[in-house]
C-alpha cells in the first residue's frame, strides 16, 4: 500500500500492482500500447512515459511498482511517488515514441481495417506530430501474410508491441508467434511449420492495438465507423461468452467480445466469431406456412394458427405426444412454452435436447446450448442422449420441435420407419432446415440476434441478450407466437378444437382466464420477463437495468 | 445604427417623380444587351471550381486511384454514395468492387473530393445529367471512370498528394 | 331592321374578332416586354420571335385537367369565369373606334351602339358586373385564399369606381354630355383633354389601373400573400376566360382613356377630311389602335416597373387623397363652368 501523487491527485497503489494500473483504476489517462489487463506485462511500447519525481529519466508507468518509503523519506511528508502525466516533457517524449513507431508504418489508414479503432490514429491524433521529418525509404516488410485460417497479418503496420505473442503463450498457451529478426526489422511471425490455427487465433487480432493483425472474414468488409454495436451473448456454448454485434444496415458484420470478468474476461472462441459467417446465405421464411400436397404455403398468421390449434389442441393424450425443445430458447421462450403446452396438451409435456461437445480449460464448455443451465433453473426436463431423437418420435402422433434441426441429413422414410404412427410434424425455428422441410406446420422464428431474451450460462450468470437487427413482421420470437396464440384461442369458438371431452375445453377456458388479465396477452419481451422473475425466486426484484453490461450471478442456477 | 427617415417635399410624397424614375430606368433596359443563354444553342462555359458532376480519376498506371476507405460515403450529406469494396493482388490491396454515385441524390457540394485522400473523386464542370428515369442517374464505376478519363482539364494536372 | 341588324352583326364580329385576337397577343407582349425589361428574351420558341406563343397557350389551356375541387357551390363555380370574361367584352359595345364610313350612300358609325348617349355611364355599370364574376368565384371556391381575394378584389373596385367617375366627370361637364363620341369630337376641334384636365386624368389613370386589378394594384391575386387570389382553385379553360377577361379589360380601359383624354382617333393636326371617306376611316381606326396600343404597353411597362401597394396604402390612397383630390378638382371644373356662362 503506497500513496501516489498524480497530477495533484492522490491515489493509493497496492503492493502488485504498477503506476498504470492504479492510474487506470482512478480514471487518470495515460495512453498505452503493449499493456494488456489479461496479459503479462513487458514495456515494449515506451507510450506510457511518466515523469516520476526523483528519476532521472522518464520511466514506464506499466512496470513500475511502488515501493512503500520509510517514514521519514516520504516525499511531502506522506507521498511514496509523486508522478506528472501531463507535462510538457512528457508530452514531448510521448510526440518522439510515437514519431518513432510511425517511421517504418505505412500510413495506409484509407485502406486499413483498423482505421477508426485504431490507437496509432487515436494518439496521433492527441500527441502526434502533424507530419513526419522522416524523408527515406521506408523499410519494407512482409504484407498480407496468412498466419492462420482467419488471420492476415501486415508486418508494415505492426508497433510490436508483442500483445499477440503474449496471448499465444499465457492464454491459450499454444505458442505459435514469435518475432522473428532484430532490431528494426523485427517482426512477428509464426514458429517454423506453425499455422497460427488454436481456437482462439482471433483474438490477437482484438487485443492487436493497430492494424496489424486483421480477421480475414471481416477484412474489407466495412469501415468500422459505420457500424452499430448492440450487446449479447454467444449462443454457441455454455459458457455465454458476452459479445457485441456490429451490424451494418440490417446486416451482421462481425462479432467481437465484449468484456465480462465474471464470464469471459477479453476474448471468445472462433466458432463463436465465427457464427456471423455460419448463418448467412441461410434458407430464411417470413411467414407460417402449412404443408398442403407436399408443398408449403404461406397463410395469414390468423388463418395458419386456427388451423394448427383445431388440429392439435387437446386432440391427443400426453404420451402420444412428443415436444422436443432446444437450449438456444431463452428463459422467456422457455416461460411462454410452459403456457403454450399448459394450454394446447393440458400438462408441461416436452424434453430439451442435451447436446454435447468439446470442451476445453479456457472458455469452451461442454452444453453446446446457450441456455442449457436456464431450463434447468426453470425445472424442464432432460434427454440423456445427444441429438439423436428416434426414441423421442417413436409411438408418437404428434411431434412439436422448436428451435431444433433434429432430423439432420434424414429423409422422410427415416422418419416414417421410425415413427410410423405419425400424423403432424410441427417446426418452429428461425432457419427453413431440413427439419421445418420435413414437417406439416412451420413457423419461422426470430433468430437469436433478432430477439430480447434472458439467458443463464455454466455458472450461474443471468445475462440479457438484445435485438441486433430487426426481423421482417413474420419472424418473431417463440413468446410472441405464444402470446398470438393466446389472442387467437380467445377469440376462437372452442368446438373448433374437435374434441368431445368437455372437462378439456372446460381447462382450456381456466388456463385462458387465468392469463386474461395477465400482461403477456400484449406482445413484447417485458411480460415474459416478469413471467421468468416469477419463476426464479431469486431474481423475483430483478430490474432491466441491473442486467445491462455485466449480468446477474445467480446461486442456486449453474453447474456451482 | 439608426437610419433616420428622410422627410419628403411635397411632391416627393405625391409618388409620381419616383413613378416617373422607376418607369425611365425600366425603359432604359428595354434596350440594353440581353443577358440570356440561348440554351441549346449557345452553351455556358463553367468557371473554374465549378462543381458538377463527381467522378472517379484514374491514375498514371491506369488503374483507379481509388481505394474504397469509404470516406466520401461517410462524409456524403445526402448519402448519395455506395461503394462496396474487394481485395486485389496489387500492392494497395484495397478496391472498390462497386462504386455508385447517384445523381438523383448528389447535392454537388464537393465534400467527397474534399475528403479524398487519394484524390481519386473530382467534381466535373459536366452539368447536364438530366434524365427520364431516376435509375438512370445511378451511375457505376465503369461509367464514373469513363467520364472522368473524358476531362480535359485534368489532363497534366496529376497533383501530388497533400503534405501536412 | 334588316338595314341595322346586319351591319351591326358585322361589326360585332368584327370587333369581337379583333378584340380576343388582341388579347391573345396581349399576353404575349406582356411577357415579351416584361422579358425585355429585365434584360432578358421572353418566349422565343415557338415561330418567329415567338410569335405563335398564343396559339400554344390556348392549345394548352384546351388540354389542360379542368379540376373542379370537392365542396365547391358548382354553380357559381361554373358561372364565375364567364361572369369576368362578358362584361369586359361587351363594354367595347360603347367606344367608337374610327370615322364614319360612307357605302352607297349610307353612312355606317364605326361603332356598334350607335350614337348612345349615355354611353359612359353604360361603360361604369358595365364595368362593375366585372367584379360579380370575382366575388363569385372567390366565394364557390371554397379556399380562404380566394375569398380573401374577392373581400379584397370588391373593397378595391368598389372605392375606386368614385374615383374612375370623378375622374370622368369633368370631361363630362367640358362636353356637356355623356355621349363618347361627342368627347372624341369635342378633342378634334380643340385640344386633347389630357391637358386642361390633367388632374383628372391622373385620378382617372390612378383609379382604372386599380380597377383593372393591375399592378401596384393587384391585391386580389397578390401571388406572394394570397396563392392565386381569386382564381386559386381555377384550371384549364376557366383560368384562361379569368385570365383573358383580364386583358380585355385592360385593352377596354386603354381604349377609354384614349377616347377620354387623348382624343380618340383624332389627330388634331390632321383633319380626317382631306381623305376619301374609306381611306379616312382606315386610318381613324388605324391611329385608334395605335393610341390603344400605346396604352396597353403603358399597363405592362408600369406592371413591371412598380411593386404592389400595401393593403392599408391602397385605401388611404383612394379614401384619404383621390377623393379629395377628385371632389376639388370637379368643384373647381364646375365653378370654371358655371362662371363661364
Amino acid at each position: 500500500m503506497a500513496l501516489v501523487w498524480i497530477d495533484g491527485k492522490e491515489i493509493v497503489v497496492e503492493k502488485n500492482e504498477t503506476l498504470l494500473q492504479a492510474a487506470l483504476r482512478e480514471g487518470i489517462y495515460i495512453p498505452y500500447y503493449c499493456y494488456h489487463p489479461s496479459l503479462s506485462i513487458v514495456g515494449q511500447c515506451r507510450m506510457c512515459l511518466v515523469k516520476i519525481e526523483g528519476m532521472p529519466k522518464l520511466m514506464t508507468a506499466c512496470n513500475t511498482y511502488v515501493p512503500e518509503l520509510p517514514k521519514e523519506k516520504k516525499i511531502d511528508g506522506k507521498y511514496d511517488m509523486k508522478v506528472y502525466t501531463r507535462t510538457e516533457e512528457v508530452k514531448e517524449a510521448r510526440r518522439g515514441i510515437l514519431e518513432f513507431l510511425l517511421l517504418n508504418h505505412p500510413l495506409d489508414c484509407p485502406i486499413c481495417d483498423q482505421a477508426g479503432e485504431c490507437q496509432l490514429q487515436i494518439y496521433s491524433y492527441e500527441y502526434g506530430n502533424a507530419r513526419s521529418d522522416f524523408r527515406f525509404e521506408k523499410l519494407h516488410f512482409p504484407k498480407r501474410v496468412e498466419l492462420g485460417e482467419h488471420i492476415v497479418y501486415d508486418a508494415e503496420r505492426c508497433i510490436k508491441c508483442t500483445r499477440c505473442i503474449r496471448f499465444c503463450n499465457e492464454i491459450t498457451k499454444t505458442q505459435e508467434l514469435t518475432l522473428i529478426d532484430r532490431g528494426a526489422n523485427t517482426y512477428v511471425d509464426t514458429f517454423e511449420g506453425k499455422k497460427l490455427n488454436n481456437p482462439y487465433s482471433v483474438c490477437t487480432v482484438d487485443i492487436c492495438p493497430v492494424g496489424a493483425l486483421t480477421f480475414k472474414e471481416f477484412r474489407f468488409k466495412e469501415r468500422v465507423w459505420f457500424l452499430q454495436g448492440s450487446n449479447s451473448v454467444c449462443p454457441e456454448c455454455s459458457r455465454n461468452c458476452a459479445i457485441r454485434v456490429d451490424t451494418y444496415k440490417g446486416e451482421i458484420m462481425r462479432i467481437v467480445p465484449r468484456f465480462n470478468p465474471e464470464v469471459n474476461n477479453y476474448f471468445m472462441c472462433d466458432f463463436g466469431r465465427l457464427l456471423s459467417e455460419r448463418i448467412k446465405n441461410k434458407e430464411l421464411r417470413n411467414s407460417p406456412a402449412i404443408k398442403e400436397n407436399g408443398a408449403f404455403k404461406v397463410k395469414s398468421e390468423k388463418e395458419f394458427y386456427t388451423t394448427l390449434l383445431s388440429k392439435i389442441t387437446r386432440k391427443y393424450n400426453s404420451n402420444e405426444v412428443s415436444v422436443i425443445l432446444s437450449g438456444r430458447m431463452t428463459n422467456e421462450e422457455i416461460e411462454a412454452y410452459k403456457v403454450f403446452s399448459l394450454i394446447v396438451f393440458g400438462e408441461v409435456v416436452g424434453e430439451f435436447l442435451y447436446v454435447t461437445g468439446d470442451e476445453d480449460k479456457i472458455l469452451i464448455k461442454k452444453e453446446k446450448r446457450a441456455n442449457y443451465f436456464g431450463a434447468k433453473t426453470l425445472k424442464m426436463k432432460f434427454t440423456k442422449e445427444n441429438e439423436d431423437v428416434t426414441h423421442l418420435i417413436k409411438n408418437k402422433k404428434l411431434v412439436v420441435i422448436i428451435r431444433e434441426n433434429v432430423f439432420k441429413g434424414k429423409k422422410e422414410e427415416d422418419i416414417k420407419k421410425n415413427a410410423p404412427s405419425l400424423e403432424t410434424v410441427v417446426t418452429f425455428d428461425t432457419f427453413f432446415t431440413e427439419t421445418a422441410q420435413l414437417s406439416d406446420f412451420y413457423v419461422p422464428l426470430a433468430g437469436w440476434f433478432e430477439m430480447e431474451g434472458t439467458v443463464i450460462n455454466f455458472n450461474g450468470q443471468l445475462q440479457k441478450i438484445s435485438k441486433c437487427i430487426t426481423p421482417p413482421k413474420g419472424r418473431k420470437p417463440f413468446y410472441d407466437v405464444v402470446s398470438t396464440v393466446l389472442t387467437i384461442l380467445k377469440d376462437m369458438d372452442t368446438s373448433d378444437f374437435k374434441s368431445e371431452k368437455t372437462k378439456e375445453i372446460e381447462s382450456i377456458k381456466k388456463v385462458l382466464e387465468e392469463f386474461k388479465n395477465r400482461e403477456v396477452m400484449n406482445k413484447g419481451f417485458y411480460p415474459w420477463f416478469k413471467e421468468v422473475k416469477n419463476a426464479i425466486p431469486e431474481i423475483k426484484n430483478l430490474s432491466l437495468k441491473d442486467l445491462t453490461s455485466f449480468g446477474i450471478f445467480l446461486k442456486e442456477s449453474g453447474n456451482g | 445604427m439608426i437610419v433616420k427617415r428622410p422627410v419628403l417635399k411635397w411632391w416627393e410624397r405625391l409618388y409620381l417623380p419616383v413613378v416617373e424614375d422607376g418607369l425611365l430606368t425600366t425603359f432604359r433596359h428595354l434596350f440594353k444587351k440581353k443577358v440570356t443563354v440561348q440554351y441549346p444553342e449557345e452553351r455556358w462555359v463553367p468557371p473554374e471550381g465549378f462543381r458538377g458532376a463527381p467522378v472517379l480519376l484514374t491514375g498514371l498506371d491506369g488503374r483507379e486511384k481509388c481505394t474504397s476507405c469509404k470516406l466520401c460515403m461517410f462524409i456524403c450529406p445526402p448519402q448519395a454514395i455506395r461503394i462496396v469494396a474487394g481485395e486485389t493482388e496489387h500492392p494497395i490491396e484495397k478496391y472498390p468492387q462497386e462504386f455508385y454515385i447517384d445523381y438523383g441524390l448528389c447535392i454537388f457540394c464537393g465534400y467527397c473530393q474534399e475528403v479524398c485522400p487519394c484524390e481519386a473523386i473530382w467534381l466535373k464542370h459536366e452539368f447536364e445529367l438530366a434524365d427520364f428515369d431516376r435509375t438512370n442517374l445511378i451511375f457505376g464505376k465503369d461509367k464514373l471512370l469513363q467520364m472522368g478519363r473524358q476531362e480535359p482539364y485534368l489532363k497534366g494536372k496529376e497533383k501530388p498528394l497533400k503534405k501536412g | 331592321m334588316v338595314n341595322i341588324l346586319i351591319p351591326a352583326i358585322i361589326k360585332i364580329v368584327v370587333v369581337l374578332g379583333v378584340l380576343l385576337t388582341a388579347v391573345a397577343y396581349t399576353t404575349l407582349a406582356e411577357r415579351k416586354i416584361s422579358a425585355y425589361l429585365q434584360d432578358r428574351y421572353g418566349p422565343n420558341r415557338v415561330g418567329p420571335f415567338g410569335l405563335f406563343q398564343p396559339v400554344a397557350d390556348g392549345i394548352k389551356f384546351f388540354f389542360k385537367e379542368d379540376i373542379t375541387p370537392k365542396r365547391v357551390f358548382r354553380v357559381t363555380y361554373y358561372l364565375a369565369p364567364m361572369c369576368t370574361l362578358i362584361p369586359a367584352l361587351i363594354t367595347f359595345a360603347v367606344i367608337p373606334f374610327g370615322e364614319s364610313v360612307s357605302l352607297n350612300g349610307t353612312s355606317y358609325r364605326l361603332w356598334i351602339a350607335e350614337n348612345m348617349d349615355l354611353g359612359l355611364v353604360y361603360l361604369l355599370a358595365v364595368s362593375s358586373l366585372g367584379v360579380y364574376g370575382i366575388i363569385l368565384a372567390g366565394l364557390s371556391s371554397n379556399n380562404k385564399y380566394s375569398l380573401l381575394g374577392s373581400l379584397r378584389s370588391v373593397n378595391q373596385v368598389v372605392s375606386y369606381e368614385i374615383a374612375l367617375g370623378l375622374g370622368i366627370l369633368p370631361i363630362a361637364i367640358s362636353c356637356g354630355g355623356f355621349n363618347l363620341d361627342e368627347i372624341v369630337r369635342a378633342q378634334e376641334k380643340g385640344i386633347w383633354f389630357v391637358v386642361p384636365h390633367f388632374v383628372a386624368f391622373l385620378i382617372f389613370l390612378v383609379a382604372i389601373f386599380a380597377e383593372t386589378n393591375r399592378l401596384p394594384f393587384d391585391l386580389p391575386e397578390g401571388e406572394s400573400e394570397l396563392v392565386g387570389g381569386y382564381h386559386t382553385e381555377y384550371s384549364g379553360l376557366r383560368f384562361a376566360m379569368f385570365f383573358m377577361g383580364e386583358y380585355a379589360n385592360m385593352i377596354t380601359a386603354s381604349a377609354l382613356i384614349v377616347i377620354l383624354f387623348f382624343g380618340g382617333w383624332s389627330l388634331t393636326f390632321i383633319k380626317y377630311e382631306i381623305f376619301g371617306s374609306i381611306l379616312a376611316a382606315i386610318l381613324s381606326v388605324l391611329v385608334f389602335c395605335a393610341k390603344v396600343a400605346f396604352f396597353v404597353f403603358f399597363f405592362i411597362w408600369v406592371r413591371w416597373t412598380l411593386p404592389r401597394f400595401r393593403y392599408d396604402q391602397v385605401m388611404n390612397l383612394m379614401w384619404a387623397r383621390l377623393l379629395p383630390a377628385g371632389f376639388l378638382y370637379l368643384l373647381i371644373v364646375g365653378l370654371f363652368y358655371f362662371l363661364l356662362e
